[in-house]
């Protein structure tokens, strides 16, 4: 595995590069991610970055040797439930993000390492001059409210001239199909907004993009874990700039297999699998729902996000 | 006196090298004596409700002259609002619109102004070359002056002992020199052949460091049909460096995007600025002018807005290497390069700062851009004839091709590219 990857490292073959993409036109792509945006934006490393469920065409997909699957834990395990007898036939390292690795099917573990992002640099919250709360409103995504509140209750910890940024936008959900509105978010949301000390400055889309110079920014992301989605663009974007991202970590003292830069300030961290696999349960969900599109079953979501929690 | 109206945006831009032009231009307009302001802000959050009210507002006050401040949002809005509020009127303020690299991105909205013959329009050009380049797109060459955005002198003028005091912080000793780049780190402004250039350098002046400010970007080279994801550019450049010899590795710097207070100190510390920039919207170079500034001589690309800086009196300090339009893009000489840098390089200890930057501030400083602002205001302004054909050509191939500047069977530079670019290179 690690020869592959340092063998892609060396000499790339990039699955999402402007001229190779999928050789599918993006109209016929889900619309999973770009209901998302931009969590779910598009960026590059050199061990190609690529959500499970943009694999329309498998075949095109398993050509590449090394892929870094940036999905969540629900698609990843849908993917591995979908595509598993593939995969064994394929010769490809899948890299998928460390809490997501119990979805990891145990036939698929020679050939799948996990990874994490870690930032060298990082700042403490009371040295941040710019506290950024980055998220958007959709159900499935600030699912859990007790989450929020935590990370709301960080920002007592915030220096006393440090500025609060929020970027909040309203999202569909993006694994439903009948009610993909968001129904319930944004009304507690917003009764949470209100009790905040500190007067925030809402941020539109353009500004997030047009940010600059963050080494002394402090970002606190608000989709409650990694089930819908565990590789943010946001996190890459603004990691990019030189931001502490609060979900992540410093370098471990454990030295991982592999480093690989991501930017000037963050990197990747690959490690080996340790967590059990709790594949075989998920296999059984979707032999008690095999609905035919299980990416938009609301039984089968609400099943697996049971799962999750607690694994 | 006039009575004068500015349209920008209160809120800095997000383009950064813009925050300092608007907040300079604003201080130019500012300095001019005996005139009053009206002050409008303007930006995509501008709902047309307020438009229309800022627009009755400096009629009702009479405004004699509108000045178009700032590079975006591109002000069509403003101008059709003022056309529509002025249309029945013979007597209208003379329109004043500054011009930034981001005017080739808007081919298509301008080409929407053709009412702007019904006003006399001045547009002001931050280089030489930016002027030829605009009036190819306007049937008046003469309506187009050379207005250099301008240097705050407070932050940026030459002081030995600023100089001294970085380079202590950055541990480097008299014997060592500090190549600096400050900006974008994208496609266009040629990272890689800059960081290329540093290895052949090494090899002669093993005593240098390349100190590289700014933030990787994606912006790549649409105009040449190339895309990139975020990140693919840093990727590119990671690997260059792996192949560069440990030696050469060691002695490259990466310091991020820093702040505008940061950079007058950077430039002091450095012993050259290095650009190789074929970017397309290379209106100026707010870098190499705050650079020069801060006495600091410098290796660039002869291309778009860096021809302007070769300013009589330090010409042995800038020097200016040839690019030329072929057919796969554009070309940087290296004979050029090499017989610049050999000729440049081993005198930087002689440079005398103090008078690169007295010179460099006499060209554009706040009060220079004042004075040339304050003559244009007071010149008889004339009307406005029109865009040229070239305008529209662009804006419809804009419109109707994906990759507007490459012939789609060859998939080299077609005629449309040479034409509107030619402005950019040197003639010779």
């Amino acid at each position: 595995m690690l020869e592959q990857i340092n063998e892609q490292l060396k000499n790339p073959s990039y699955l999402n590069s402007n001229s190779n993409y999928l050789g599918l036109t993006r109209e016929k792509w889900p619309r999973i991610g770009s209901d998302l945006y931009p969590l779910t934006a598009d960026y590059f490393h050199s061990l190609n970055p690529f959500y499970s469920y943009n694999a329309v065409n498998f075949d095109f997909f398993a050509s590449f040797p090394v892929v870094t699957l940036r999905d969540g834990a629900f698609s990843l395990g849908t993917f591995f439930c979908q595509s598993l007898s593939k995969l064994m036939n394929s010769e490809q390292t899948i890299l998928v993000h460390e809490d997501c690795e119990q979805f990891v099917p145990d036939q698929l573990k020679s050939r799948t390492l996990s990874y994490k992002m870690t930032q060298p640099r990082r700042i403490e919250i009371h040295e941040a001059k710019t506290i950024l709360m980055v998220g958007v409103i959709s159900d499935q995504v600030l699912e859990d409210i007790q989450i929020i509140k935590e990370k709301i209750d960080l920002l007592s910890r915030m220096g006393p001239k440090a500025k609060l940024k929020i970027y909040l936008q309203t999202r569909k959900n993006p694994f439903e199909l009948l009610y993909a509105e968001p129904q319930h978010t944004n009304s507690f949301f917003y009764e949470m907004i209100k009790d905040l000390k500190v007067k925030p400055d809402f941020i539109t889309s353009e500004q997030l993009a047009g940010m600059g110079f963050l080494k002394e920014t402090y970002v606190i992301n608000l989709t409650s874990d990694n089930f819908i989605n565990a590789d943010s663009f946001t996190d890459f974007i603004l990691a990019s700039k030189g931001a502490t991202i609060h979900e992540w970590s410093e370098p471990s003292a454990e030295s991982p297999l592999l480093t690989v830069p991501i930017s000037l300030f963050h990197r990747m961290d690959i490690c080996e699998i340790k967590k059990k696999s709790i594949f075989n349960e998920l296999v059984f969900l979707r032999k008690r729902f095999p609905s035919t599109t299980p990416l938009f079953d609301p039984y089968f979501y609400a099943q697996v996000k049971y799962l999750f929690n607690r694994s | 006196m006039s009575k004068i109206a500015l349209f920008y945006s209160f809120n800095p831009s997000n383009w950064i090298s813009c925050q300092k032009i608007v907040f300079n231009l604003l201080k130019s307009y500012q300095a001019i004596e005996g005139n009053e302001f009206r002050y409008y802000h303007y930006n995509t959050d501008t709902a047309h409700g307020t438009l229309l009210n800022h627009i009755h507002d400096l009629k009702s006050w009479n405004a004699d002259k509108v000045i178009i401040l700032d590079h975006k949002p591109h002000p069509l809005p403003i101008l059709t609002f003022l056309h529509q509020e002025y249309l029945m009127d013979s007597v209208r303020p003379d329109l004043f619109i500054h011009v930034y690299g981001d005017f080739s991105l808007y081919y298509k909205f301008w080409d929407m102004c053709s009412f702007l013959t019904h006003w006399k329009v001045r547009w002001f050009c931050a280089s030489e070359r930016q002027v030829k380049y605009l009036q190819q797109m306007l049937n008046d060459k003469d309506s187009v002056s050379l207005c250099p955005f301008p240097i705050d002198t407070s932050n940026y003028h030459f002081n030995q002992s600023i100089r001294d005091q970085q380079r202590k912080e950055w541990g480097v000793d008299k014997d060592q020199k500090v190549l600096i780049y400050t900006g974008r780190l994208s496609t266009q402004k040629r990272i890689h052949t800059l960081i290329k250039y540093f290895s052949q350098l090494k090899i002669k002046h093993p005593e240098f460091r390349l100190h590289l400010y700014g933030e990787f970007d994606n912006m790549a080279d649409p105009f040449m049909g190339v895309w990139k994801p975020e990140g693919e550019y840093f990727a590119e450049i990671m690997r260059l460096i792996q192949t560069l010899s440990p030696e050469v590795q060691k002695d490259i710097y990466w310091f991020g995007g820093v702040s505008n207070d940061d950079l007058p100190r950077a430039y002091h510390g450095a012993d050259l600025l290095v650009s190789f920039s074929v970017h397309h919207d290379e209106d100026y170079g707010m870098t190499v002018a705050e650079a020069l500034s801060c006495g600091l001589p410098c290796l660039l690309t002869d291309w778009a807005g860096y021809g302007s800086f070769k300013f009589s009196g330090i010409e042995e300090w800038v020097k200016l290497v040839k690019v030329t339009i072929k057919p796969h893009g554009r070309l940087i000489s290296r004979n050029e390069l090499n017989q610049f840098s050999d000729e440049l390089i081993p005198k930087l200890d002689q440079a005398p700062r103090e008078k690169i930057s007295k010179t460099s501030l006499g060209y554009f400083s706040i009060e220079k851009s004042s004075q040339r602002i304050q003559n244009e205001l007071q010149s008889h302004q004339v009307q406005f004839k029109g865009f040229s054909p070239l305008l529209k050509r662009l804006s419809v191939a804009h419109q109707n091709f994906t990759f507007p500047f490459i012939d789609s069977q060859s998939k080299k530079i077609n005629q449309l590219y040479k034409d509107t670019y030619c402005a950019y290179v040197r003639t010779n």
